[in-house]
């Protein structure tokens, strides 16, 4: 038996240095979570499409359809979806409607990112 | 190498295989990196590290790490697959070998669990070079639980395998 095994044998399930260390994981855990819901979330302005390198940007008050590589984005009363896209796993449809500054859909097998920019302030247009 | 120890490692490695097949089954956590798992498979790593030392950890970590990618036909996937495991599996070795006397395999499995997600979730996000970090607040909690649950299987497994399983 190896030495970690017997040493297992011998101990608790719990000890207290457990507890210690499980609360201090659980509270790294959660402290972005707290960020979140401390700063209030930015509106988008724009939404920046960007396809094998190249970006565009797009206002967001502007109703529009943007067709890329088979993929279909909508712009829509301020918010950006993937509306259709022949690619397999469709993980960027099911990402749904998208507004918040910084959030983001993407299809990773075309490589087409669709980022909304805010006014700059929380970081989120590059 | 005894046939005994081959055919632990092997079984190990293919309920690995097993828990991965599973956990693919689970609404995609990580819907921005395709092929990202929770982690439930490491416990197949974990018991292996207390069987077989660090090496046969490792062993049980690589192959099934990338076998469950052969099977998922996602090769890409191991861009943020292996370097999840290796590094939540080295930190949990570290753990063990300093403080087993101390701290429980829960603990450790916990840790080693967060490690994974967090771990997925960077690359993915310089893979893809957006900004993906707001979402760790589900992948590192998940990370959590999922470590919970794997450190107290992995506890009760090991508490109770029989002696005679140990034998090299």
């Amino acid at each position: 038996m190896t030495p970690q095994a017997e040493q297992l044998k011998k101990s608790k399930i719990f000890t207290v240095f457990d507890g210690i260390l499980i609360t201090v994981v659980l509270i790294l855990c959660l402290l972005p979570l707290f960020f979140q819901l401390i700063v209030p979330t930015k509106k988008g302005k724009s939404v920046k499409i960007t396809h094998n390198g190249t970006s565009t940007i797009y206002s967001l008050s502007q109703n529009r359809i943007v067709e890329i590589d088979g993929a279909v984005i909508k712009i829509e009363d301020g918010k950006v979806f993937f509306e259709s896209n022949d690619c397999p796993t469709k993980q960027c449809v099911h990402t749904g409607k998208i507004y918040n500054a910084g959030d983001s859909a993407i299809c990773m097998p075309k490589d087409i990112r669709v980022e909304i920019v805010g006014d700059g302030f929380d970081g989120s247009s590059k | 190498m005894t046939a005994k120890k081959l055919t632990r490692l092997a079984l190990f490695t293919s309920l690995a295989l097993i828990l991965s097949l599973v956990e693919s089954a689970l609404p995609p956590l990580f819907w921005f990196a395709p092929g990202a798992k929770l982690g439930l498979a490491n416990l197949l790593s974990l018991i292996a590290l207390f069987t077989d030392g660090v090496v046969g950890g490792y062993v049980v970590l690589a192959i099934r790490i990338l076998l469950s990618q052969v099977f998922a036909g996602n090769f890409f996937a191991l861009v943020y697959a292996l370097p999840a495991g290796v590094i939540s599996y080295t930190v949990q070795v570290l753990l063990v070998k300093l403080f087993i006397k101390k701290i429980g395999v829960v603990s450790i499995s916990i840790v080693g669990g967060v490690l994974h997600n967090l771990t997925q979730t960077v690359i993915a996000s310089l893979i893809t070079g957006v900004n993906l970090y707001s979402l760790v607040i589900y992948t590192l909690p998940m990370g959590f639980a999922a470590g919970l649950f794997v450190g107290i299987s992995a506890y009760f497994t090991l508490k109770h395998l029989p002696e005679k399983f140990y034998e090299k």
